[in-house]
């Protein structure tokens, strides 16, 4: 399979590590405490549809984030993370 | 043995023969001669002194003759040189090769296990499942004798992984605009098509040469010229890559293809694939349908024109096409006696090849079909036909023909499994009577007989659509070719006493498919299961069709909603040794790898990396460590620790960093100044630690452990991300290496090595660090604690590794220093009850549960795993405890790892590290203990006996708690 | 030849093992989401143990077709942590009587396990789970590479390879069974003794009513249940979002591979830990092999090459003569994993709505225990002690079962 990333291109699913759901990370966890939230904690459980996902990139030990339909396994976008969690931010300021 | 059938035909038969230069080979002991060019199953099956068959069926062990007679079933499977289930017939014939019929007891002509045949009746599918299980627990006695039987060829364990002629394959990664599988006149056309807009192409052919089934086929002059021409002008345009001999096992998603040849794996990536793969023909289903003498069509001319094999002298022909005609001429023109030609259609349709039939003087009878084979000794000795009703039901008086060939061609099954593998799929298109692929992958076509298209200059037209696909241009430009109806819809006649082979690689008959849906198997997957139909090598390539067939019948359902079974990679089998190449996993060496193995060292494997054992050579484990554990408590001693993880980070935020990723407080680590940091996963676990160099305001060193460093390299990057941190991350194992010089000399050895440097290092106190350049060398030097000895560790660029180590040793001389490996290193470090994550720790040993619970800041806003220490702090459980301990002085064996402890009241723990201590001559360790309070009690290991050890649990290190030893 | 088979030949066969298709019901005692090996044995064991027989087993495709027909047949019981290994040791314990309780031949063979280890991290797991093993009352122990040379003499013993065999865990009690078989006697004695079972039947949809599934919606209709199961691996996040909760699963691809069949020449089931592979013979003559679970989430089942070709060069490190056979078939199932490598089993946020979830790799070695157990639950509405420490609860106290450490290899 071909990951599509929007920097470097196709890359072979060889080459990447999945790395969690998108919003199980760190800046979502501090409460994550009471039970529905802490088992979505413990690995996702979003059956279907479109998600975010964390993407390790071995040989550019770089972070991507991925929007994919864990179904068809086709992926929405693939970006560096950086620049996926940059616009993000400037999203929610506005 | 019954006399020969099979014989060789003069020139010009024999395509792929070159008669000048002959073959010798051994079947079963027994000397072969052939021809280069012949395959292994021609040569043998020409040889006179051979019989007409070479092998033995699965279950049944029936002869049985050459089906496809291409390679791809397994019925032609022999012993090549130790190596079993090899492709008779798809093989080439090679001088001094020692070839063996298998699955035999006794001779392949006489095989005792041909008995299983008689007694077919007590052995219908699937009746393992209602015996051999009473008295309770008998069927491993019954599964020993099963397994003998089961199974086709006889693996060696004691042969080398490759014959002396095999070469060891490699692995070839390939990319193309387009990739076209299966070089016939589709293949052909589409990969010249595609070539001529300017496309690179790669086109895979599993057989030697080119064409496809045109090579063999009747074909008109005019064909025959253009099929000369399209093959010279795609062998030499520039843009396509040609693979013969190379099969095609799968089509993964994002068109990688994945192809074996004999000495090569191939990864093809194409931006668009062609399947061009063809069609197989497909056996009638009567009794005794699969007796030697019983040929299709393609494989007879096949055999006839590229290896000028001819099946037998008096023929009978039974078609439902006109490739039955063409072949009844070809025999014709061989010499062979054709008794008649049977079309099942009732009414003529190929009026030419009829009337060229006539001329030759061959019946054509029309509306009629063999209905039962028989035997004559081991092969065919005479068919039965009867009239065909509207329905296809037999009808009318048998007329019955003697002869010792049948061949037939009433139908294909086009090769869709590569289709499927990739998202096609695959119906049963009723006006064809045939399966068809009706929606092809994405970045894809089909063409040919994927399409039900079989005439010549339909197919080269198809190919051509199927370029134009592939270069983007609209496929409308080009008609659609018409379909060929090429199948009976009725090929299936059940006899009262069966062996009407449905699968001829499990010996699977129309009873067999009954009686499954009889038992309530109602779904074709159930029924495959259930029968094995389909499961065999040919994974249903000649047995697809008529199963379904069979099935759709006994379960009375309709042919036009059923499914084939899940079509599963590979197309064929493919051979382990290509799948292995290059997939080892990798072993990493140290810098110093080189000096420890030529001193001695006995090497150990640690996760990625191989590491000094101990320096005694084989033989004395016991006294090298001893030796080495003295010589640092005593002298000095030399550790290589370059396994450790590295990492630079550099950046406003690398202490905000620290904070997110370790459970401590960094915010006030000072420059030049270290700390430790633990770290725990999202469950609260520890699972690495680190120690931190603070080089400067903005530059951070961090040594972090070796096995899991890198995971910590994801997961600082990561926090970098979520964070948006200013920080960059640099991973340095194996870039720095890491030499510890260890015990009370190790200042007197740096004051003679590096005078100008001696204050500064000794001025470090324990846990500081400085930077400096020793003699040309730069370095982080730390003051470390592991072994509870005054320990400097030189981080150094693994380039300098060995002059520093060298320059130490040489300094260290004097003292009698001594280099130490890793057993000594745990000896000395258990010693001071220093844990190790990972061995004395697992995944549910949190910080609380190592005393380190007050390290743990809480009241930073965010660390890996906060939540889940919060979590697990508001637990009633009282923690873990991780407890030195030591046994009595008598006790000099130390218990193995992993050892449970018994309190009082039950299993309270477990030893996690234990050795002997030459130092204080008794056995010392850590146990985890599940329950602390039981420590005070008396605690021997688990099921020791009474008298057993007694561990005596220790609130300090066993040696120096006071840590004098490190001032 | 064995009185049953010359029975057989003469004509007497017996009822059909799966009972031709009926109309759907309104209502039932149990409905049994799930006709895998799961669903089956629960329903067996409630009409068996407890007289429940108004009971239906819904299955959306065909009967046991998701992975009880796609595992690779291995059973054990060496677990690591108590509740795993007793619980799994229940289960070894029931198979091996399963075919004179079933009347019908699930092929329950003890071939031995090894779990090689190849450095001394693996020798300390080994040990501990050897420990564990025999505080549970489950029979496994360490040996030396000597004794691994003398129960599968087929290994390559060099000590010049990448990671030489330095011992094992052996656990004489580790078999094999043939899977379909196993669903296939559940099933049948399920339906002698009055169970309902119903492939093509999907459930799309459930209404909820005051804290319980009212209804349950299928595409062959609509029906109400007095209890509900759900043993639906590979599904189970998506069923449990429908019942209205969320699971801590994670659904993630595992691939398996069979070669050719040759005459036997393994024996014992081998699997290293070390180096991510497991392998085994099967009565056919096929070996039958595996790797690593592919670690993203993922619901379609489709092959791949990757973990083919990782787990093959390691493969032929052990065994170097299987250089020369050929892969026949490769597939793959979607398997429930759990953060601590355990299942799920007991009652969930909504009522009478009770959990089998979360098998990851080890659910056809735990179907007997399962059902066994998931029976007696939906049955007396009591959680077995046998099962107590997998509850979904666990999740939110953290009170983890501790399988991770010797759950990575060898299904």
């Amino acid at each position: 399979m071909l990951f599509p990333c929007t920097d470097i291109g196709e890359r072979p699913k060889s080459e990447f590590r999945w790395g969690g759901y998108l919003d199980d990370s760190a800046a979502s966890q501090e409460d994550a405490v009471c039970a529905p939230e802490w088992r979505r904690h413990l690995w996702g459980g979003k059956p279907g549809g479109v998600q975010g996902e964390w993407w390790f990139h071995h040989p550019s030990e770089q972070w991507y984030i991925g929007f994919r339909d864990a179904a068809s396994e086709r992926f929405v976008t693939l970006e560096p993370a950086q620049a996926c969690l940059a616009r993000q931010r400037e999203g929610g300021t506005r | 043995m019954s006399p020969k059938r099979l014989f060789r035909l003069p020139e010009p038969w024999g395509s792929r023969l070159d008669r000048a230069t002959p073959v010798a080979f051994h079947f079963d002991g027994r000397p072969v001669s052939g021809f280069a060019g012949d395959t292994l199953a021609s040569a043998i099956l020409a040889d006179p002194r051979h019989g007409d068959f070479l092998a033995r069926s699965f279950k049944y062990h029936r002869p049985r003759g050459p089906l496809l007679a291409n390679g791809m079933d397994a019925n032609q499977y022999v012993t090549l040189d130790g190596t079993p289930n090899v492709a008779a017939d798809g093989t080439r014939a090679r001088d001094g090769a020692q070839v063996r019929s298998q699955n035999v007891a006794g001779s392949l002509a006489r095989d005792r296990g041909a008995l299983l045949g008689t007694l077919a009746r007590f052995l219908p599918a699937g009746f393992y499942y209602d015996t051999f299980f009473r008295p309770a627990g008998s069927w491993p006695f019954w599964e020993r004798i099963i397994r003998r039987v089961a199974g086709l060829g006889r693996l060696d364990p004691t042969l080398d992984a490759f014959g002396p002629e095999e070469p060891e394959p490699e692995k070839h990664h390939l990319f193309s605009d387009v990739a076209v599988i299966g070089a016939g006149v589709a293949g052909l056309s589409a990969a010249l098509g595609a070539a001529r807009e300017g496309r690179e192409v790669i086109l895979i052919e599993r057989d030697e040469a080119l064409g496809g089934r045109s090579a063999f086929a009747r074909l008109s002059p005019a064909q025959r010229r253009d099929l000369a021409a399209l093959i010279a002008q795609v062998e030499r345009h520039p843009a396509i890559t040609v693979l013969t001999s190379t099969t095609c096992a799968a089509w993964f998603e994002g068109n990688l293809l994945t192809a074996h040849a004999r000495e090569r794996y191939y990864h093809v990536r194409a931006r668009h694939v062609i399947a061009a793969v063809g069609s197989v023909e497909q056996p009638l289903v009567l009794r005794n349908n699969d007796l030697p003498g019983i040929f299709l069509a393609s494989s007879v001319n096949r055999l006839m024109a590229g290896y000028a094999l001819c099946p037998g002298r008096r023929c009978v022909v039974q078609t439902a096409n006109r490739f039955g005609y063409e072949t009844a001429l070809a025999l014709a023109e061989a010499g062979c006696t054709v008794l008649a030609v049977l079309d099942m259609r009732a009414q003529p349709v190929d009026a030419a090849l009829e009337a060229q039939c006539a001329a030759l003087g061959i019946a054509v009878l029309h509306g009629l079909s063999v209905v039962e084979a028989h035997r004559a000794g081991q092969h065919l000795g005479a068919v039965s036909a009867r009239s065909l009703d509207a329905n296809g039901h037999p009808t009318g008086p048998v007329t019955r023909w003697r002869c010792d060939t049948l061949v037939c061609s009433v139908g294909f099954t086009p090769l869709v499994q590569l289709a499927c593998h990739s998202g096609g799929e695959a119906i049963y298109d009723t006006a064809l009577s045939a399966l068809r692929i009706t929606r092809s992958p994405r970045n894809s076509s089909v063409c040919g007989s994927l399409n039900g298209i079989y005439d010549f200059d339909a197919v080269c037209q198809d190919g051509q659509r199927a370029a134009d696909v592939a270069c983007g241009k609209p496929a409308s430009l080009r008609p659609e070719p018409a379909r060929e109806p090429v199948n009976f819809p009725w090929t299936v006649f059940p006899h009262r006493k069966g062996k009407e082979f449905v699968d001829f690689d499990e010996d699977q008959t129309i009873g067999d498919i009954e009686t499954a849906v009889q038992a309530g198997f109602g779904h074709m997957e159930l029924m495959k299961r259930f029968t094995t139909t389909g499961m065999g090598p040919s994974q249903g390539r000649t047995t697809a069709l008529n199963a379904l067939r069979v099935f759709a019948g006994a379960s009375g359902q309709d042919l036009a909603h059923l499914r084939m079974t899940t079509q599963r990679p590979p197309f064929e089998p493919e051979p382990f040794a290509n799948l292995a190449v290059d997939t080892s996993p990798p072993q990493r060496r140290g810098a110093l790898d080189r000096w420890h193995r030529e001193n001695g060292a006995v090497m150990m494997p640690a996760g990625a990396w191989l590491r000094p054992a101990h320096y005694g050579g084989e033989g004395d484990e016991e006294g090298s460590v001893e030796r080495e554990v003295r010589a640092v408590r005593a002298r000095a001693g030399l550790f290589d620790a370059s396994t450790h993880g590295g990492f630079q980070l550099a950046g406003r935020d690398a202490l905000a960093l620290l904070n997110a990723a370790y459970v401590q407080d960094f915010s006030d680590l000072a420059c030049g100044a270290t700390r430790a940091g633990l770290m725990v996963d999202e469950l609260g676990a520890v699972i690495d630690d680190c120690v931190a160099c603070r080089l400067d305001a903005d530059r951070l060193y961090l040594v972090t452990s070796s096995a899991a460093a890198a995971a910590t390299n994801r997961t600082l990057r990561k926090l970098i991300v979520e964070h948006g941190f200013d920080v960059t991350v640099c991973e340095l194992q194996g870039a720095m290496s890491v030499l510890n010089l260890c015990g009370p000399q190790a200042r007197a050895i740096i004051a003679a090595l590096w005078p100008a440097h001696a204050g500064e290092l000794d001025a470090l106190a324990l846990h500081g660090f400085c930077q400096c350049t020793l003699e040309g060398i730069p370095a982080i030097v730390l003051r470390g604690d592991f072994v509870g000895e005054t320990t400097f560790e030189f981080h150094v660029g693994s380039g300098f590794a060995l002059t520093l180590w060298n320059r130490l040793l040489a300094a260290g001389a004097p003292f009698a220093i001594r280099p130490f490996g890793v057993l000594a290193q745990r000896v000395l470090r258990l010693e001071k009850a220093h844990f190790i994550i990972g061995q004395d720790t697992d995944h549910a040993t949190g910080p609380d549960d190592i005393g380190k619970g007050a390290a743990v800041a809480m009241d930073k806003p965010y660390f890996l795993g906060r939540s889940a220490i919060a979590k697990l702090r508001t637990k009633a459980a009282p923690a873990k405890a991780l407890r030195p301990f030591c046994l009595d002085a008598s006790q000099r064996q130390a218990p193995e790892e992993c050892r449970l402890l018994e309190g009082p009241g039950g299993v309270i723990g477990r030893v996690t590290s234990a050795a002997y201590s030459p130092t204080l001559g008794r056995v010392v360790g850590l146990a985890l203990l599940d329950d602390p309070a039981a420590a005070a009690g008396t605690v021997r290991l688990w099921g020791a006996q009474a008298a057993g050890a007694k561990v005596r649990f220790l609130d300090h290190a066993p040696y120096d708690p006071a840590g004098e030893r490190q001032a | 030849m064995p009185l049953q088979l010359l029975k057989y030949g003469l004509g007497q066969r017996r009822a059909p093992v799966l009972p031709a298709p009926r109309a759907l019901g309104s209502g039932y005692d149990v409905v049994i989401i799930g006709g895998g090996g799961h669903g089956l044995a629960t329903a067996y064991y409630l009409a068996k143990n407890w007289g429940v027989r108004k009971v239906a087993v819904l299955e959306k495709g065909w009967l046991a077709g998701g992975n009880t027909a796609r595992n690779t047949t291995i059973i054990r019981a060496n677990y690591l942590s108590n509740a795993g290994v007793r619980f799994f040791g229940k289960s070894v314990e029931l198979y091996r009587t399963l075919s004179s309780e079933l009347d019908y031949n699930i092929m329950f063979s003890p071939r031995g396990h090894l779990t090689l280890f190849h450095d001394d991290g693996g020798k300390r797991t080994a040990r501990w789970r050897a420990e564990q093993n025999r505080l549970n009352g489950v029979h496994s122990e360490v040996i030396d590479r000597q004794a691994v040379a003398r129960l599968c003499p087929q290994l390559n013993m060099r000590e010049d390879v990448r990671y030489p065999v330095l011992g094992a865990l052996y656990h004489p009690g580790g078999a094999t069974a043939r899977h379909d078989a196993v669903a296939w006697g559940l099933a049948r004695r399920a339906s002698e003794m009055g169970v309902e079972i119903h492939t093509q039947t999907q459930v799309i949809g459930m209404d909820r009513e005051g804290g319980r599934i009212a209804r349950l919606h299928t595409n062959r209709g609509t029906l109400r249940a007095g209890r509900i199961v759900q043993c639906v691996a590979g599904a189970s996040p998506a069923l449990a979002q429908m019942a209205g909760f969320d699971l801590p699963i994670r659904v993630v691809p595992l691939q398996a591979f069979v070669s050719e069949p040759v005459k036997p020449v393994l024996d014992p089931i081998v699997v290293s830990g070390n180096l991510a592979v497991y392998i085994s013979q099967s009565a056919r003559g096929e070996f039958v092999m595996g790797g690593e679970i592919d670690a993203y989430p993922c619901v379609s089942s489709r092959s791949s090459h990757d973990i083919k070709e990782d787990m093959m060069g390691p493969m032929l490190e052990l065994f170097p003569f299987l250089a020369r056979m050929k892969l026949l078939r490769q597939w793959g199932g979607i398997a429930d994993v759990t953060q601590d490598y355990s299942p799920i089993m007991g009652p969930s946020p909504v009522q009478d709505y009770f959990l089998s979830a979360g098998w990851g790799t080890m659910g056809f070695k735990a179907i007997p225990a399962g059902g066994y157990a998931m029976a007696e639950m939906v049955a007396t509405g009591r959680v077995p002690d046998l099962i107590a420490p997998f509850s979904l609860e666990r999740f939110s106290t953290l009170s983890l079962v501790g399988e991770r450490a010797a759950a990575a290899v060898g299904h």
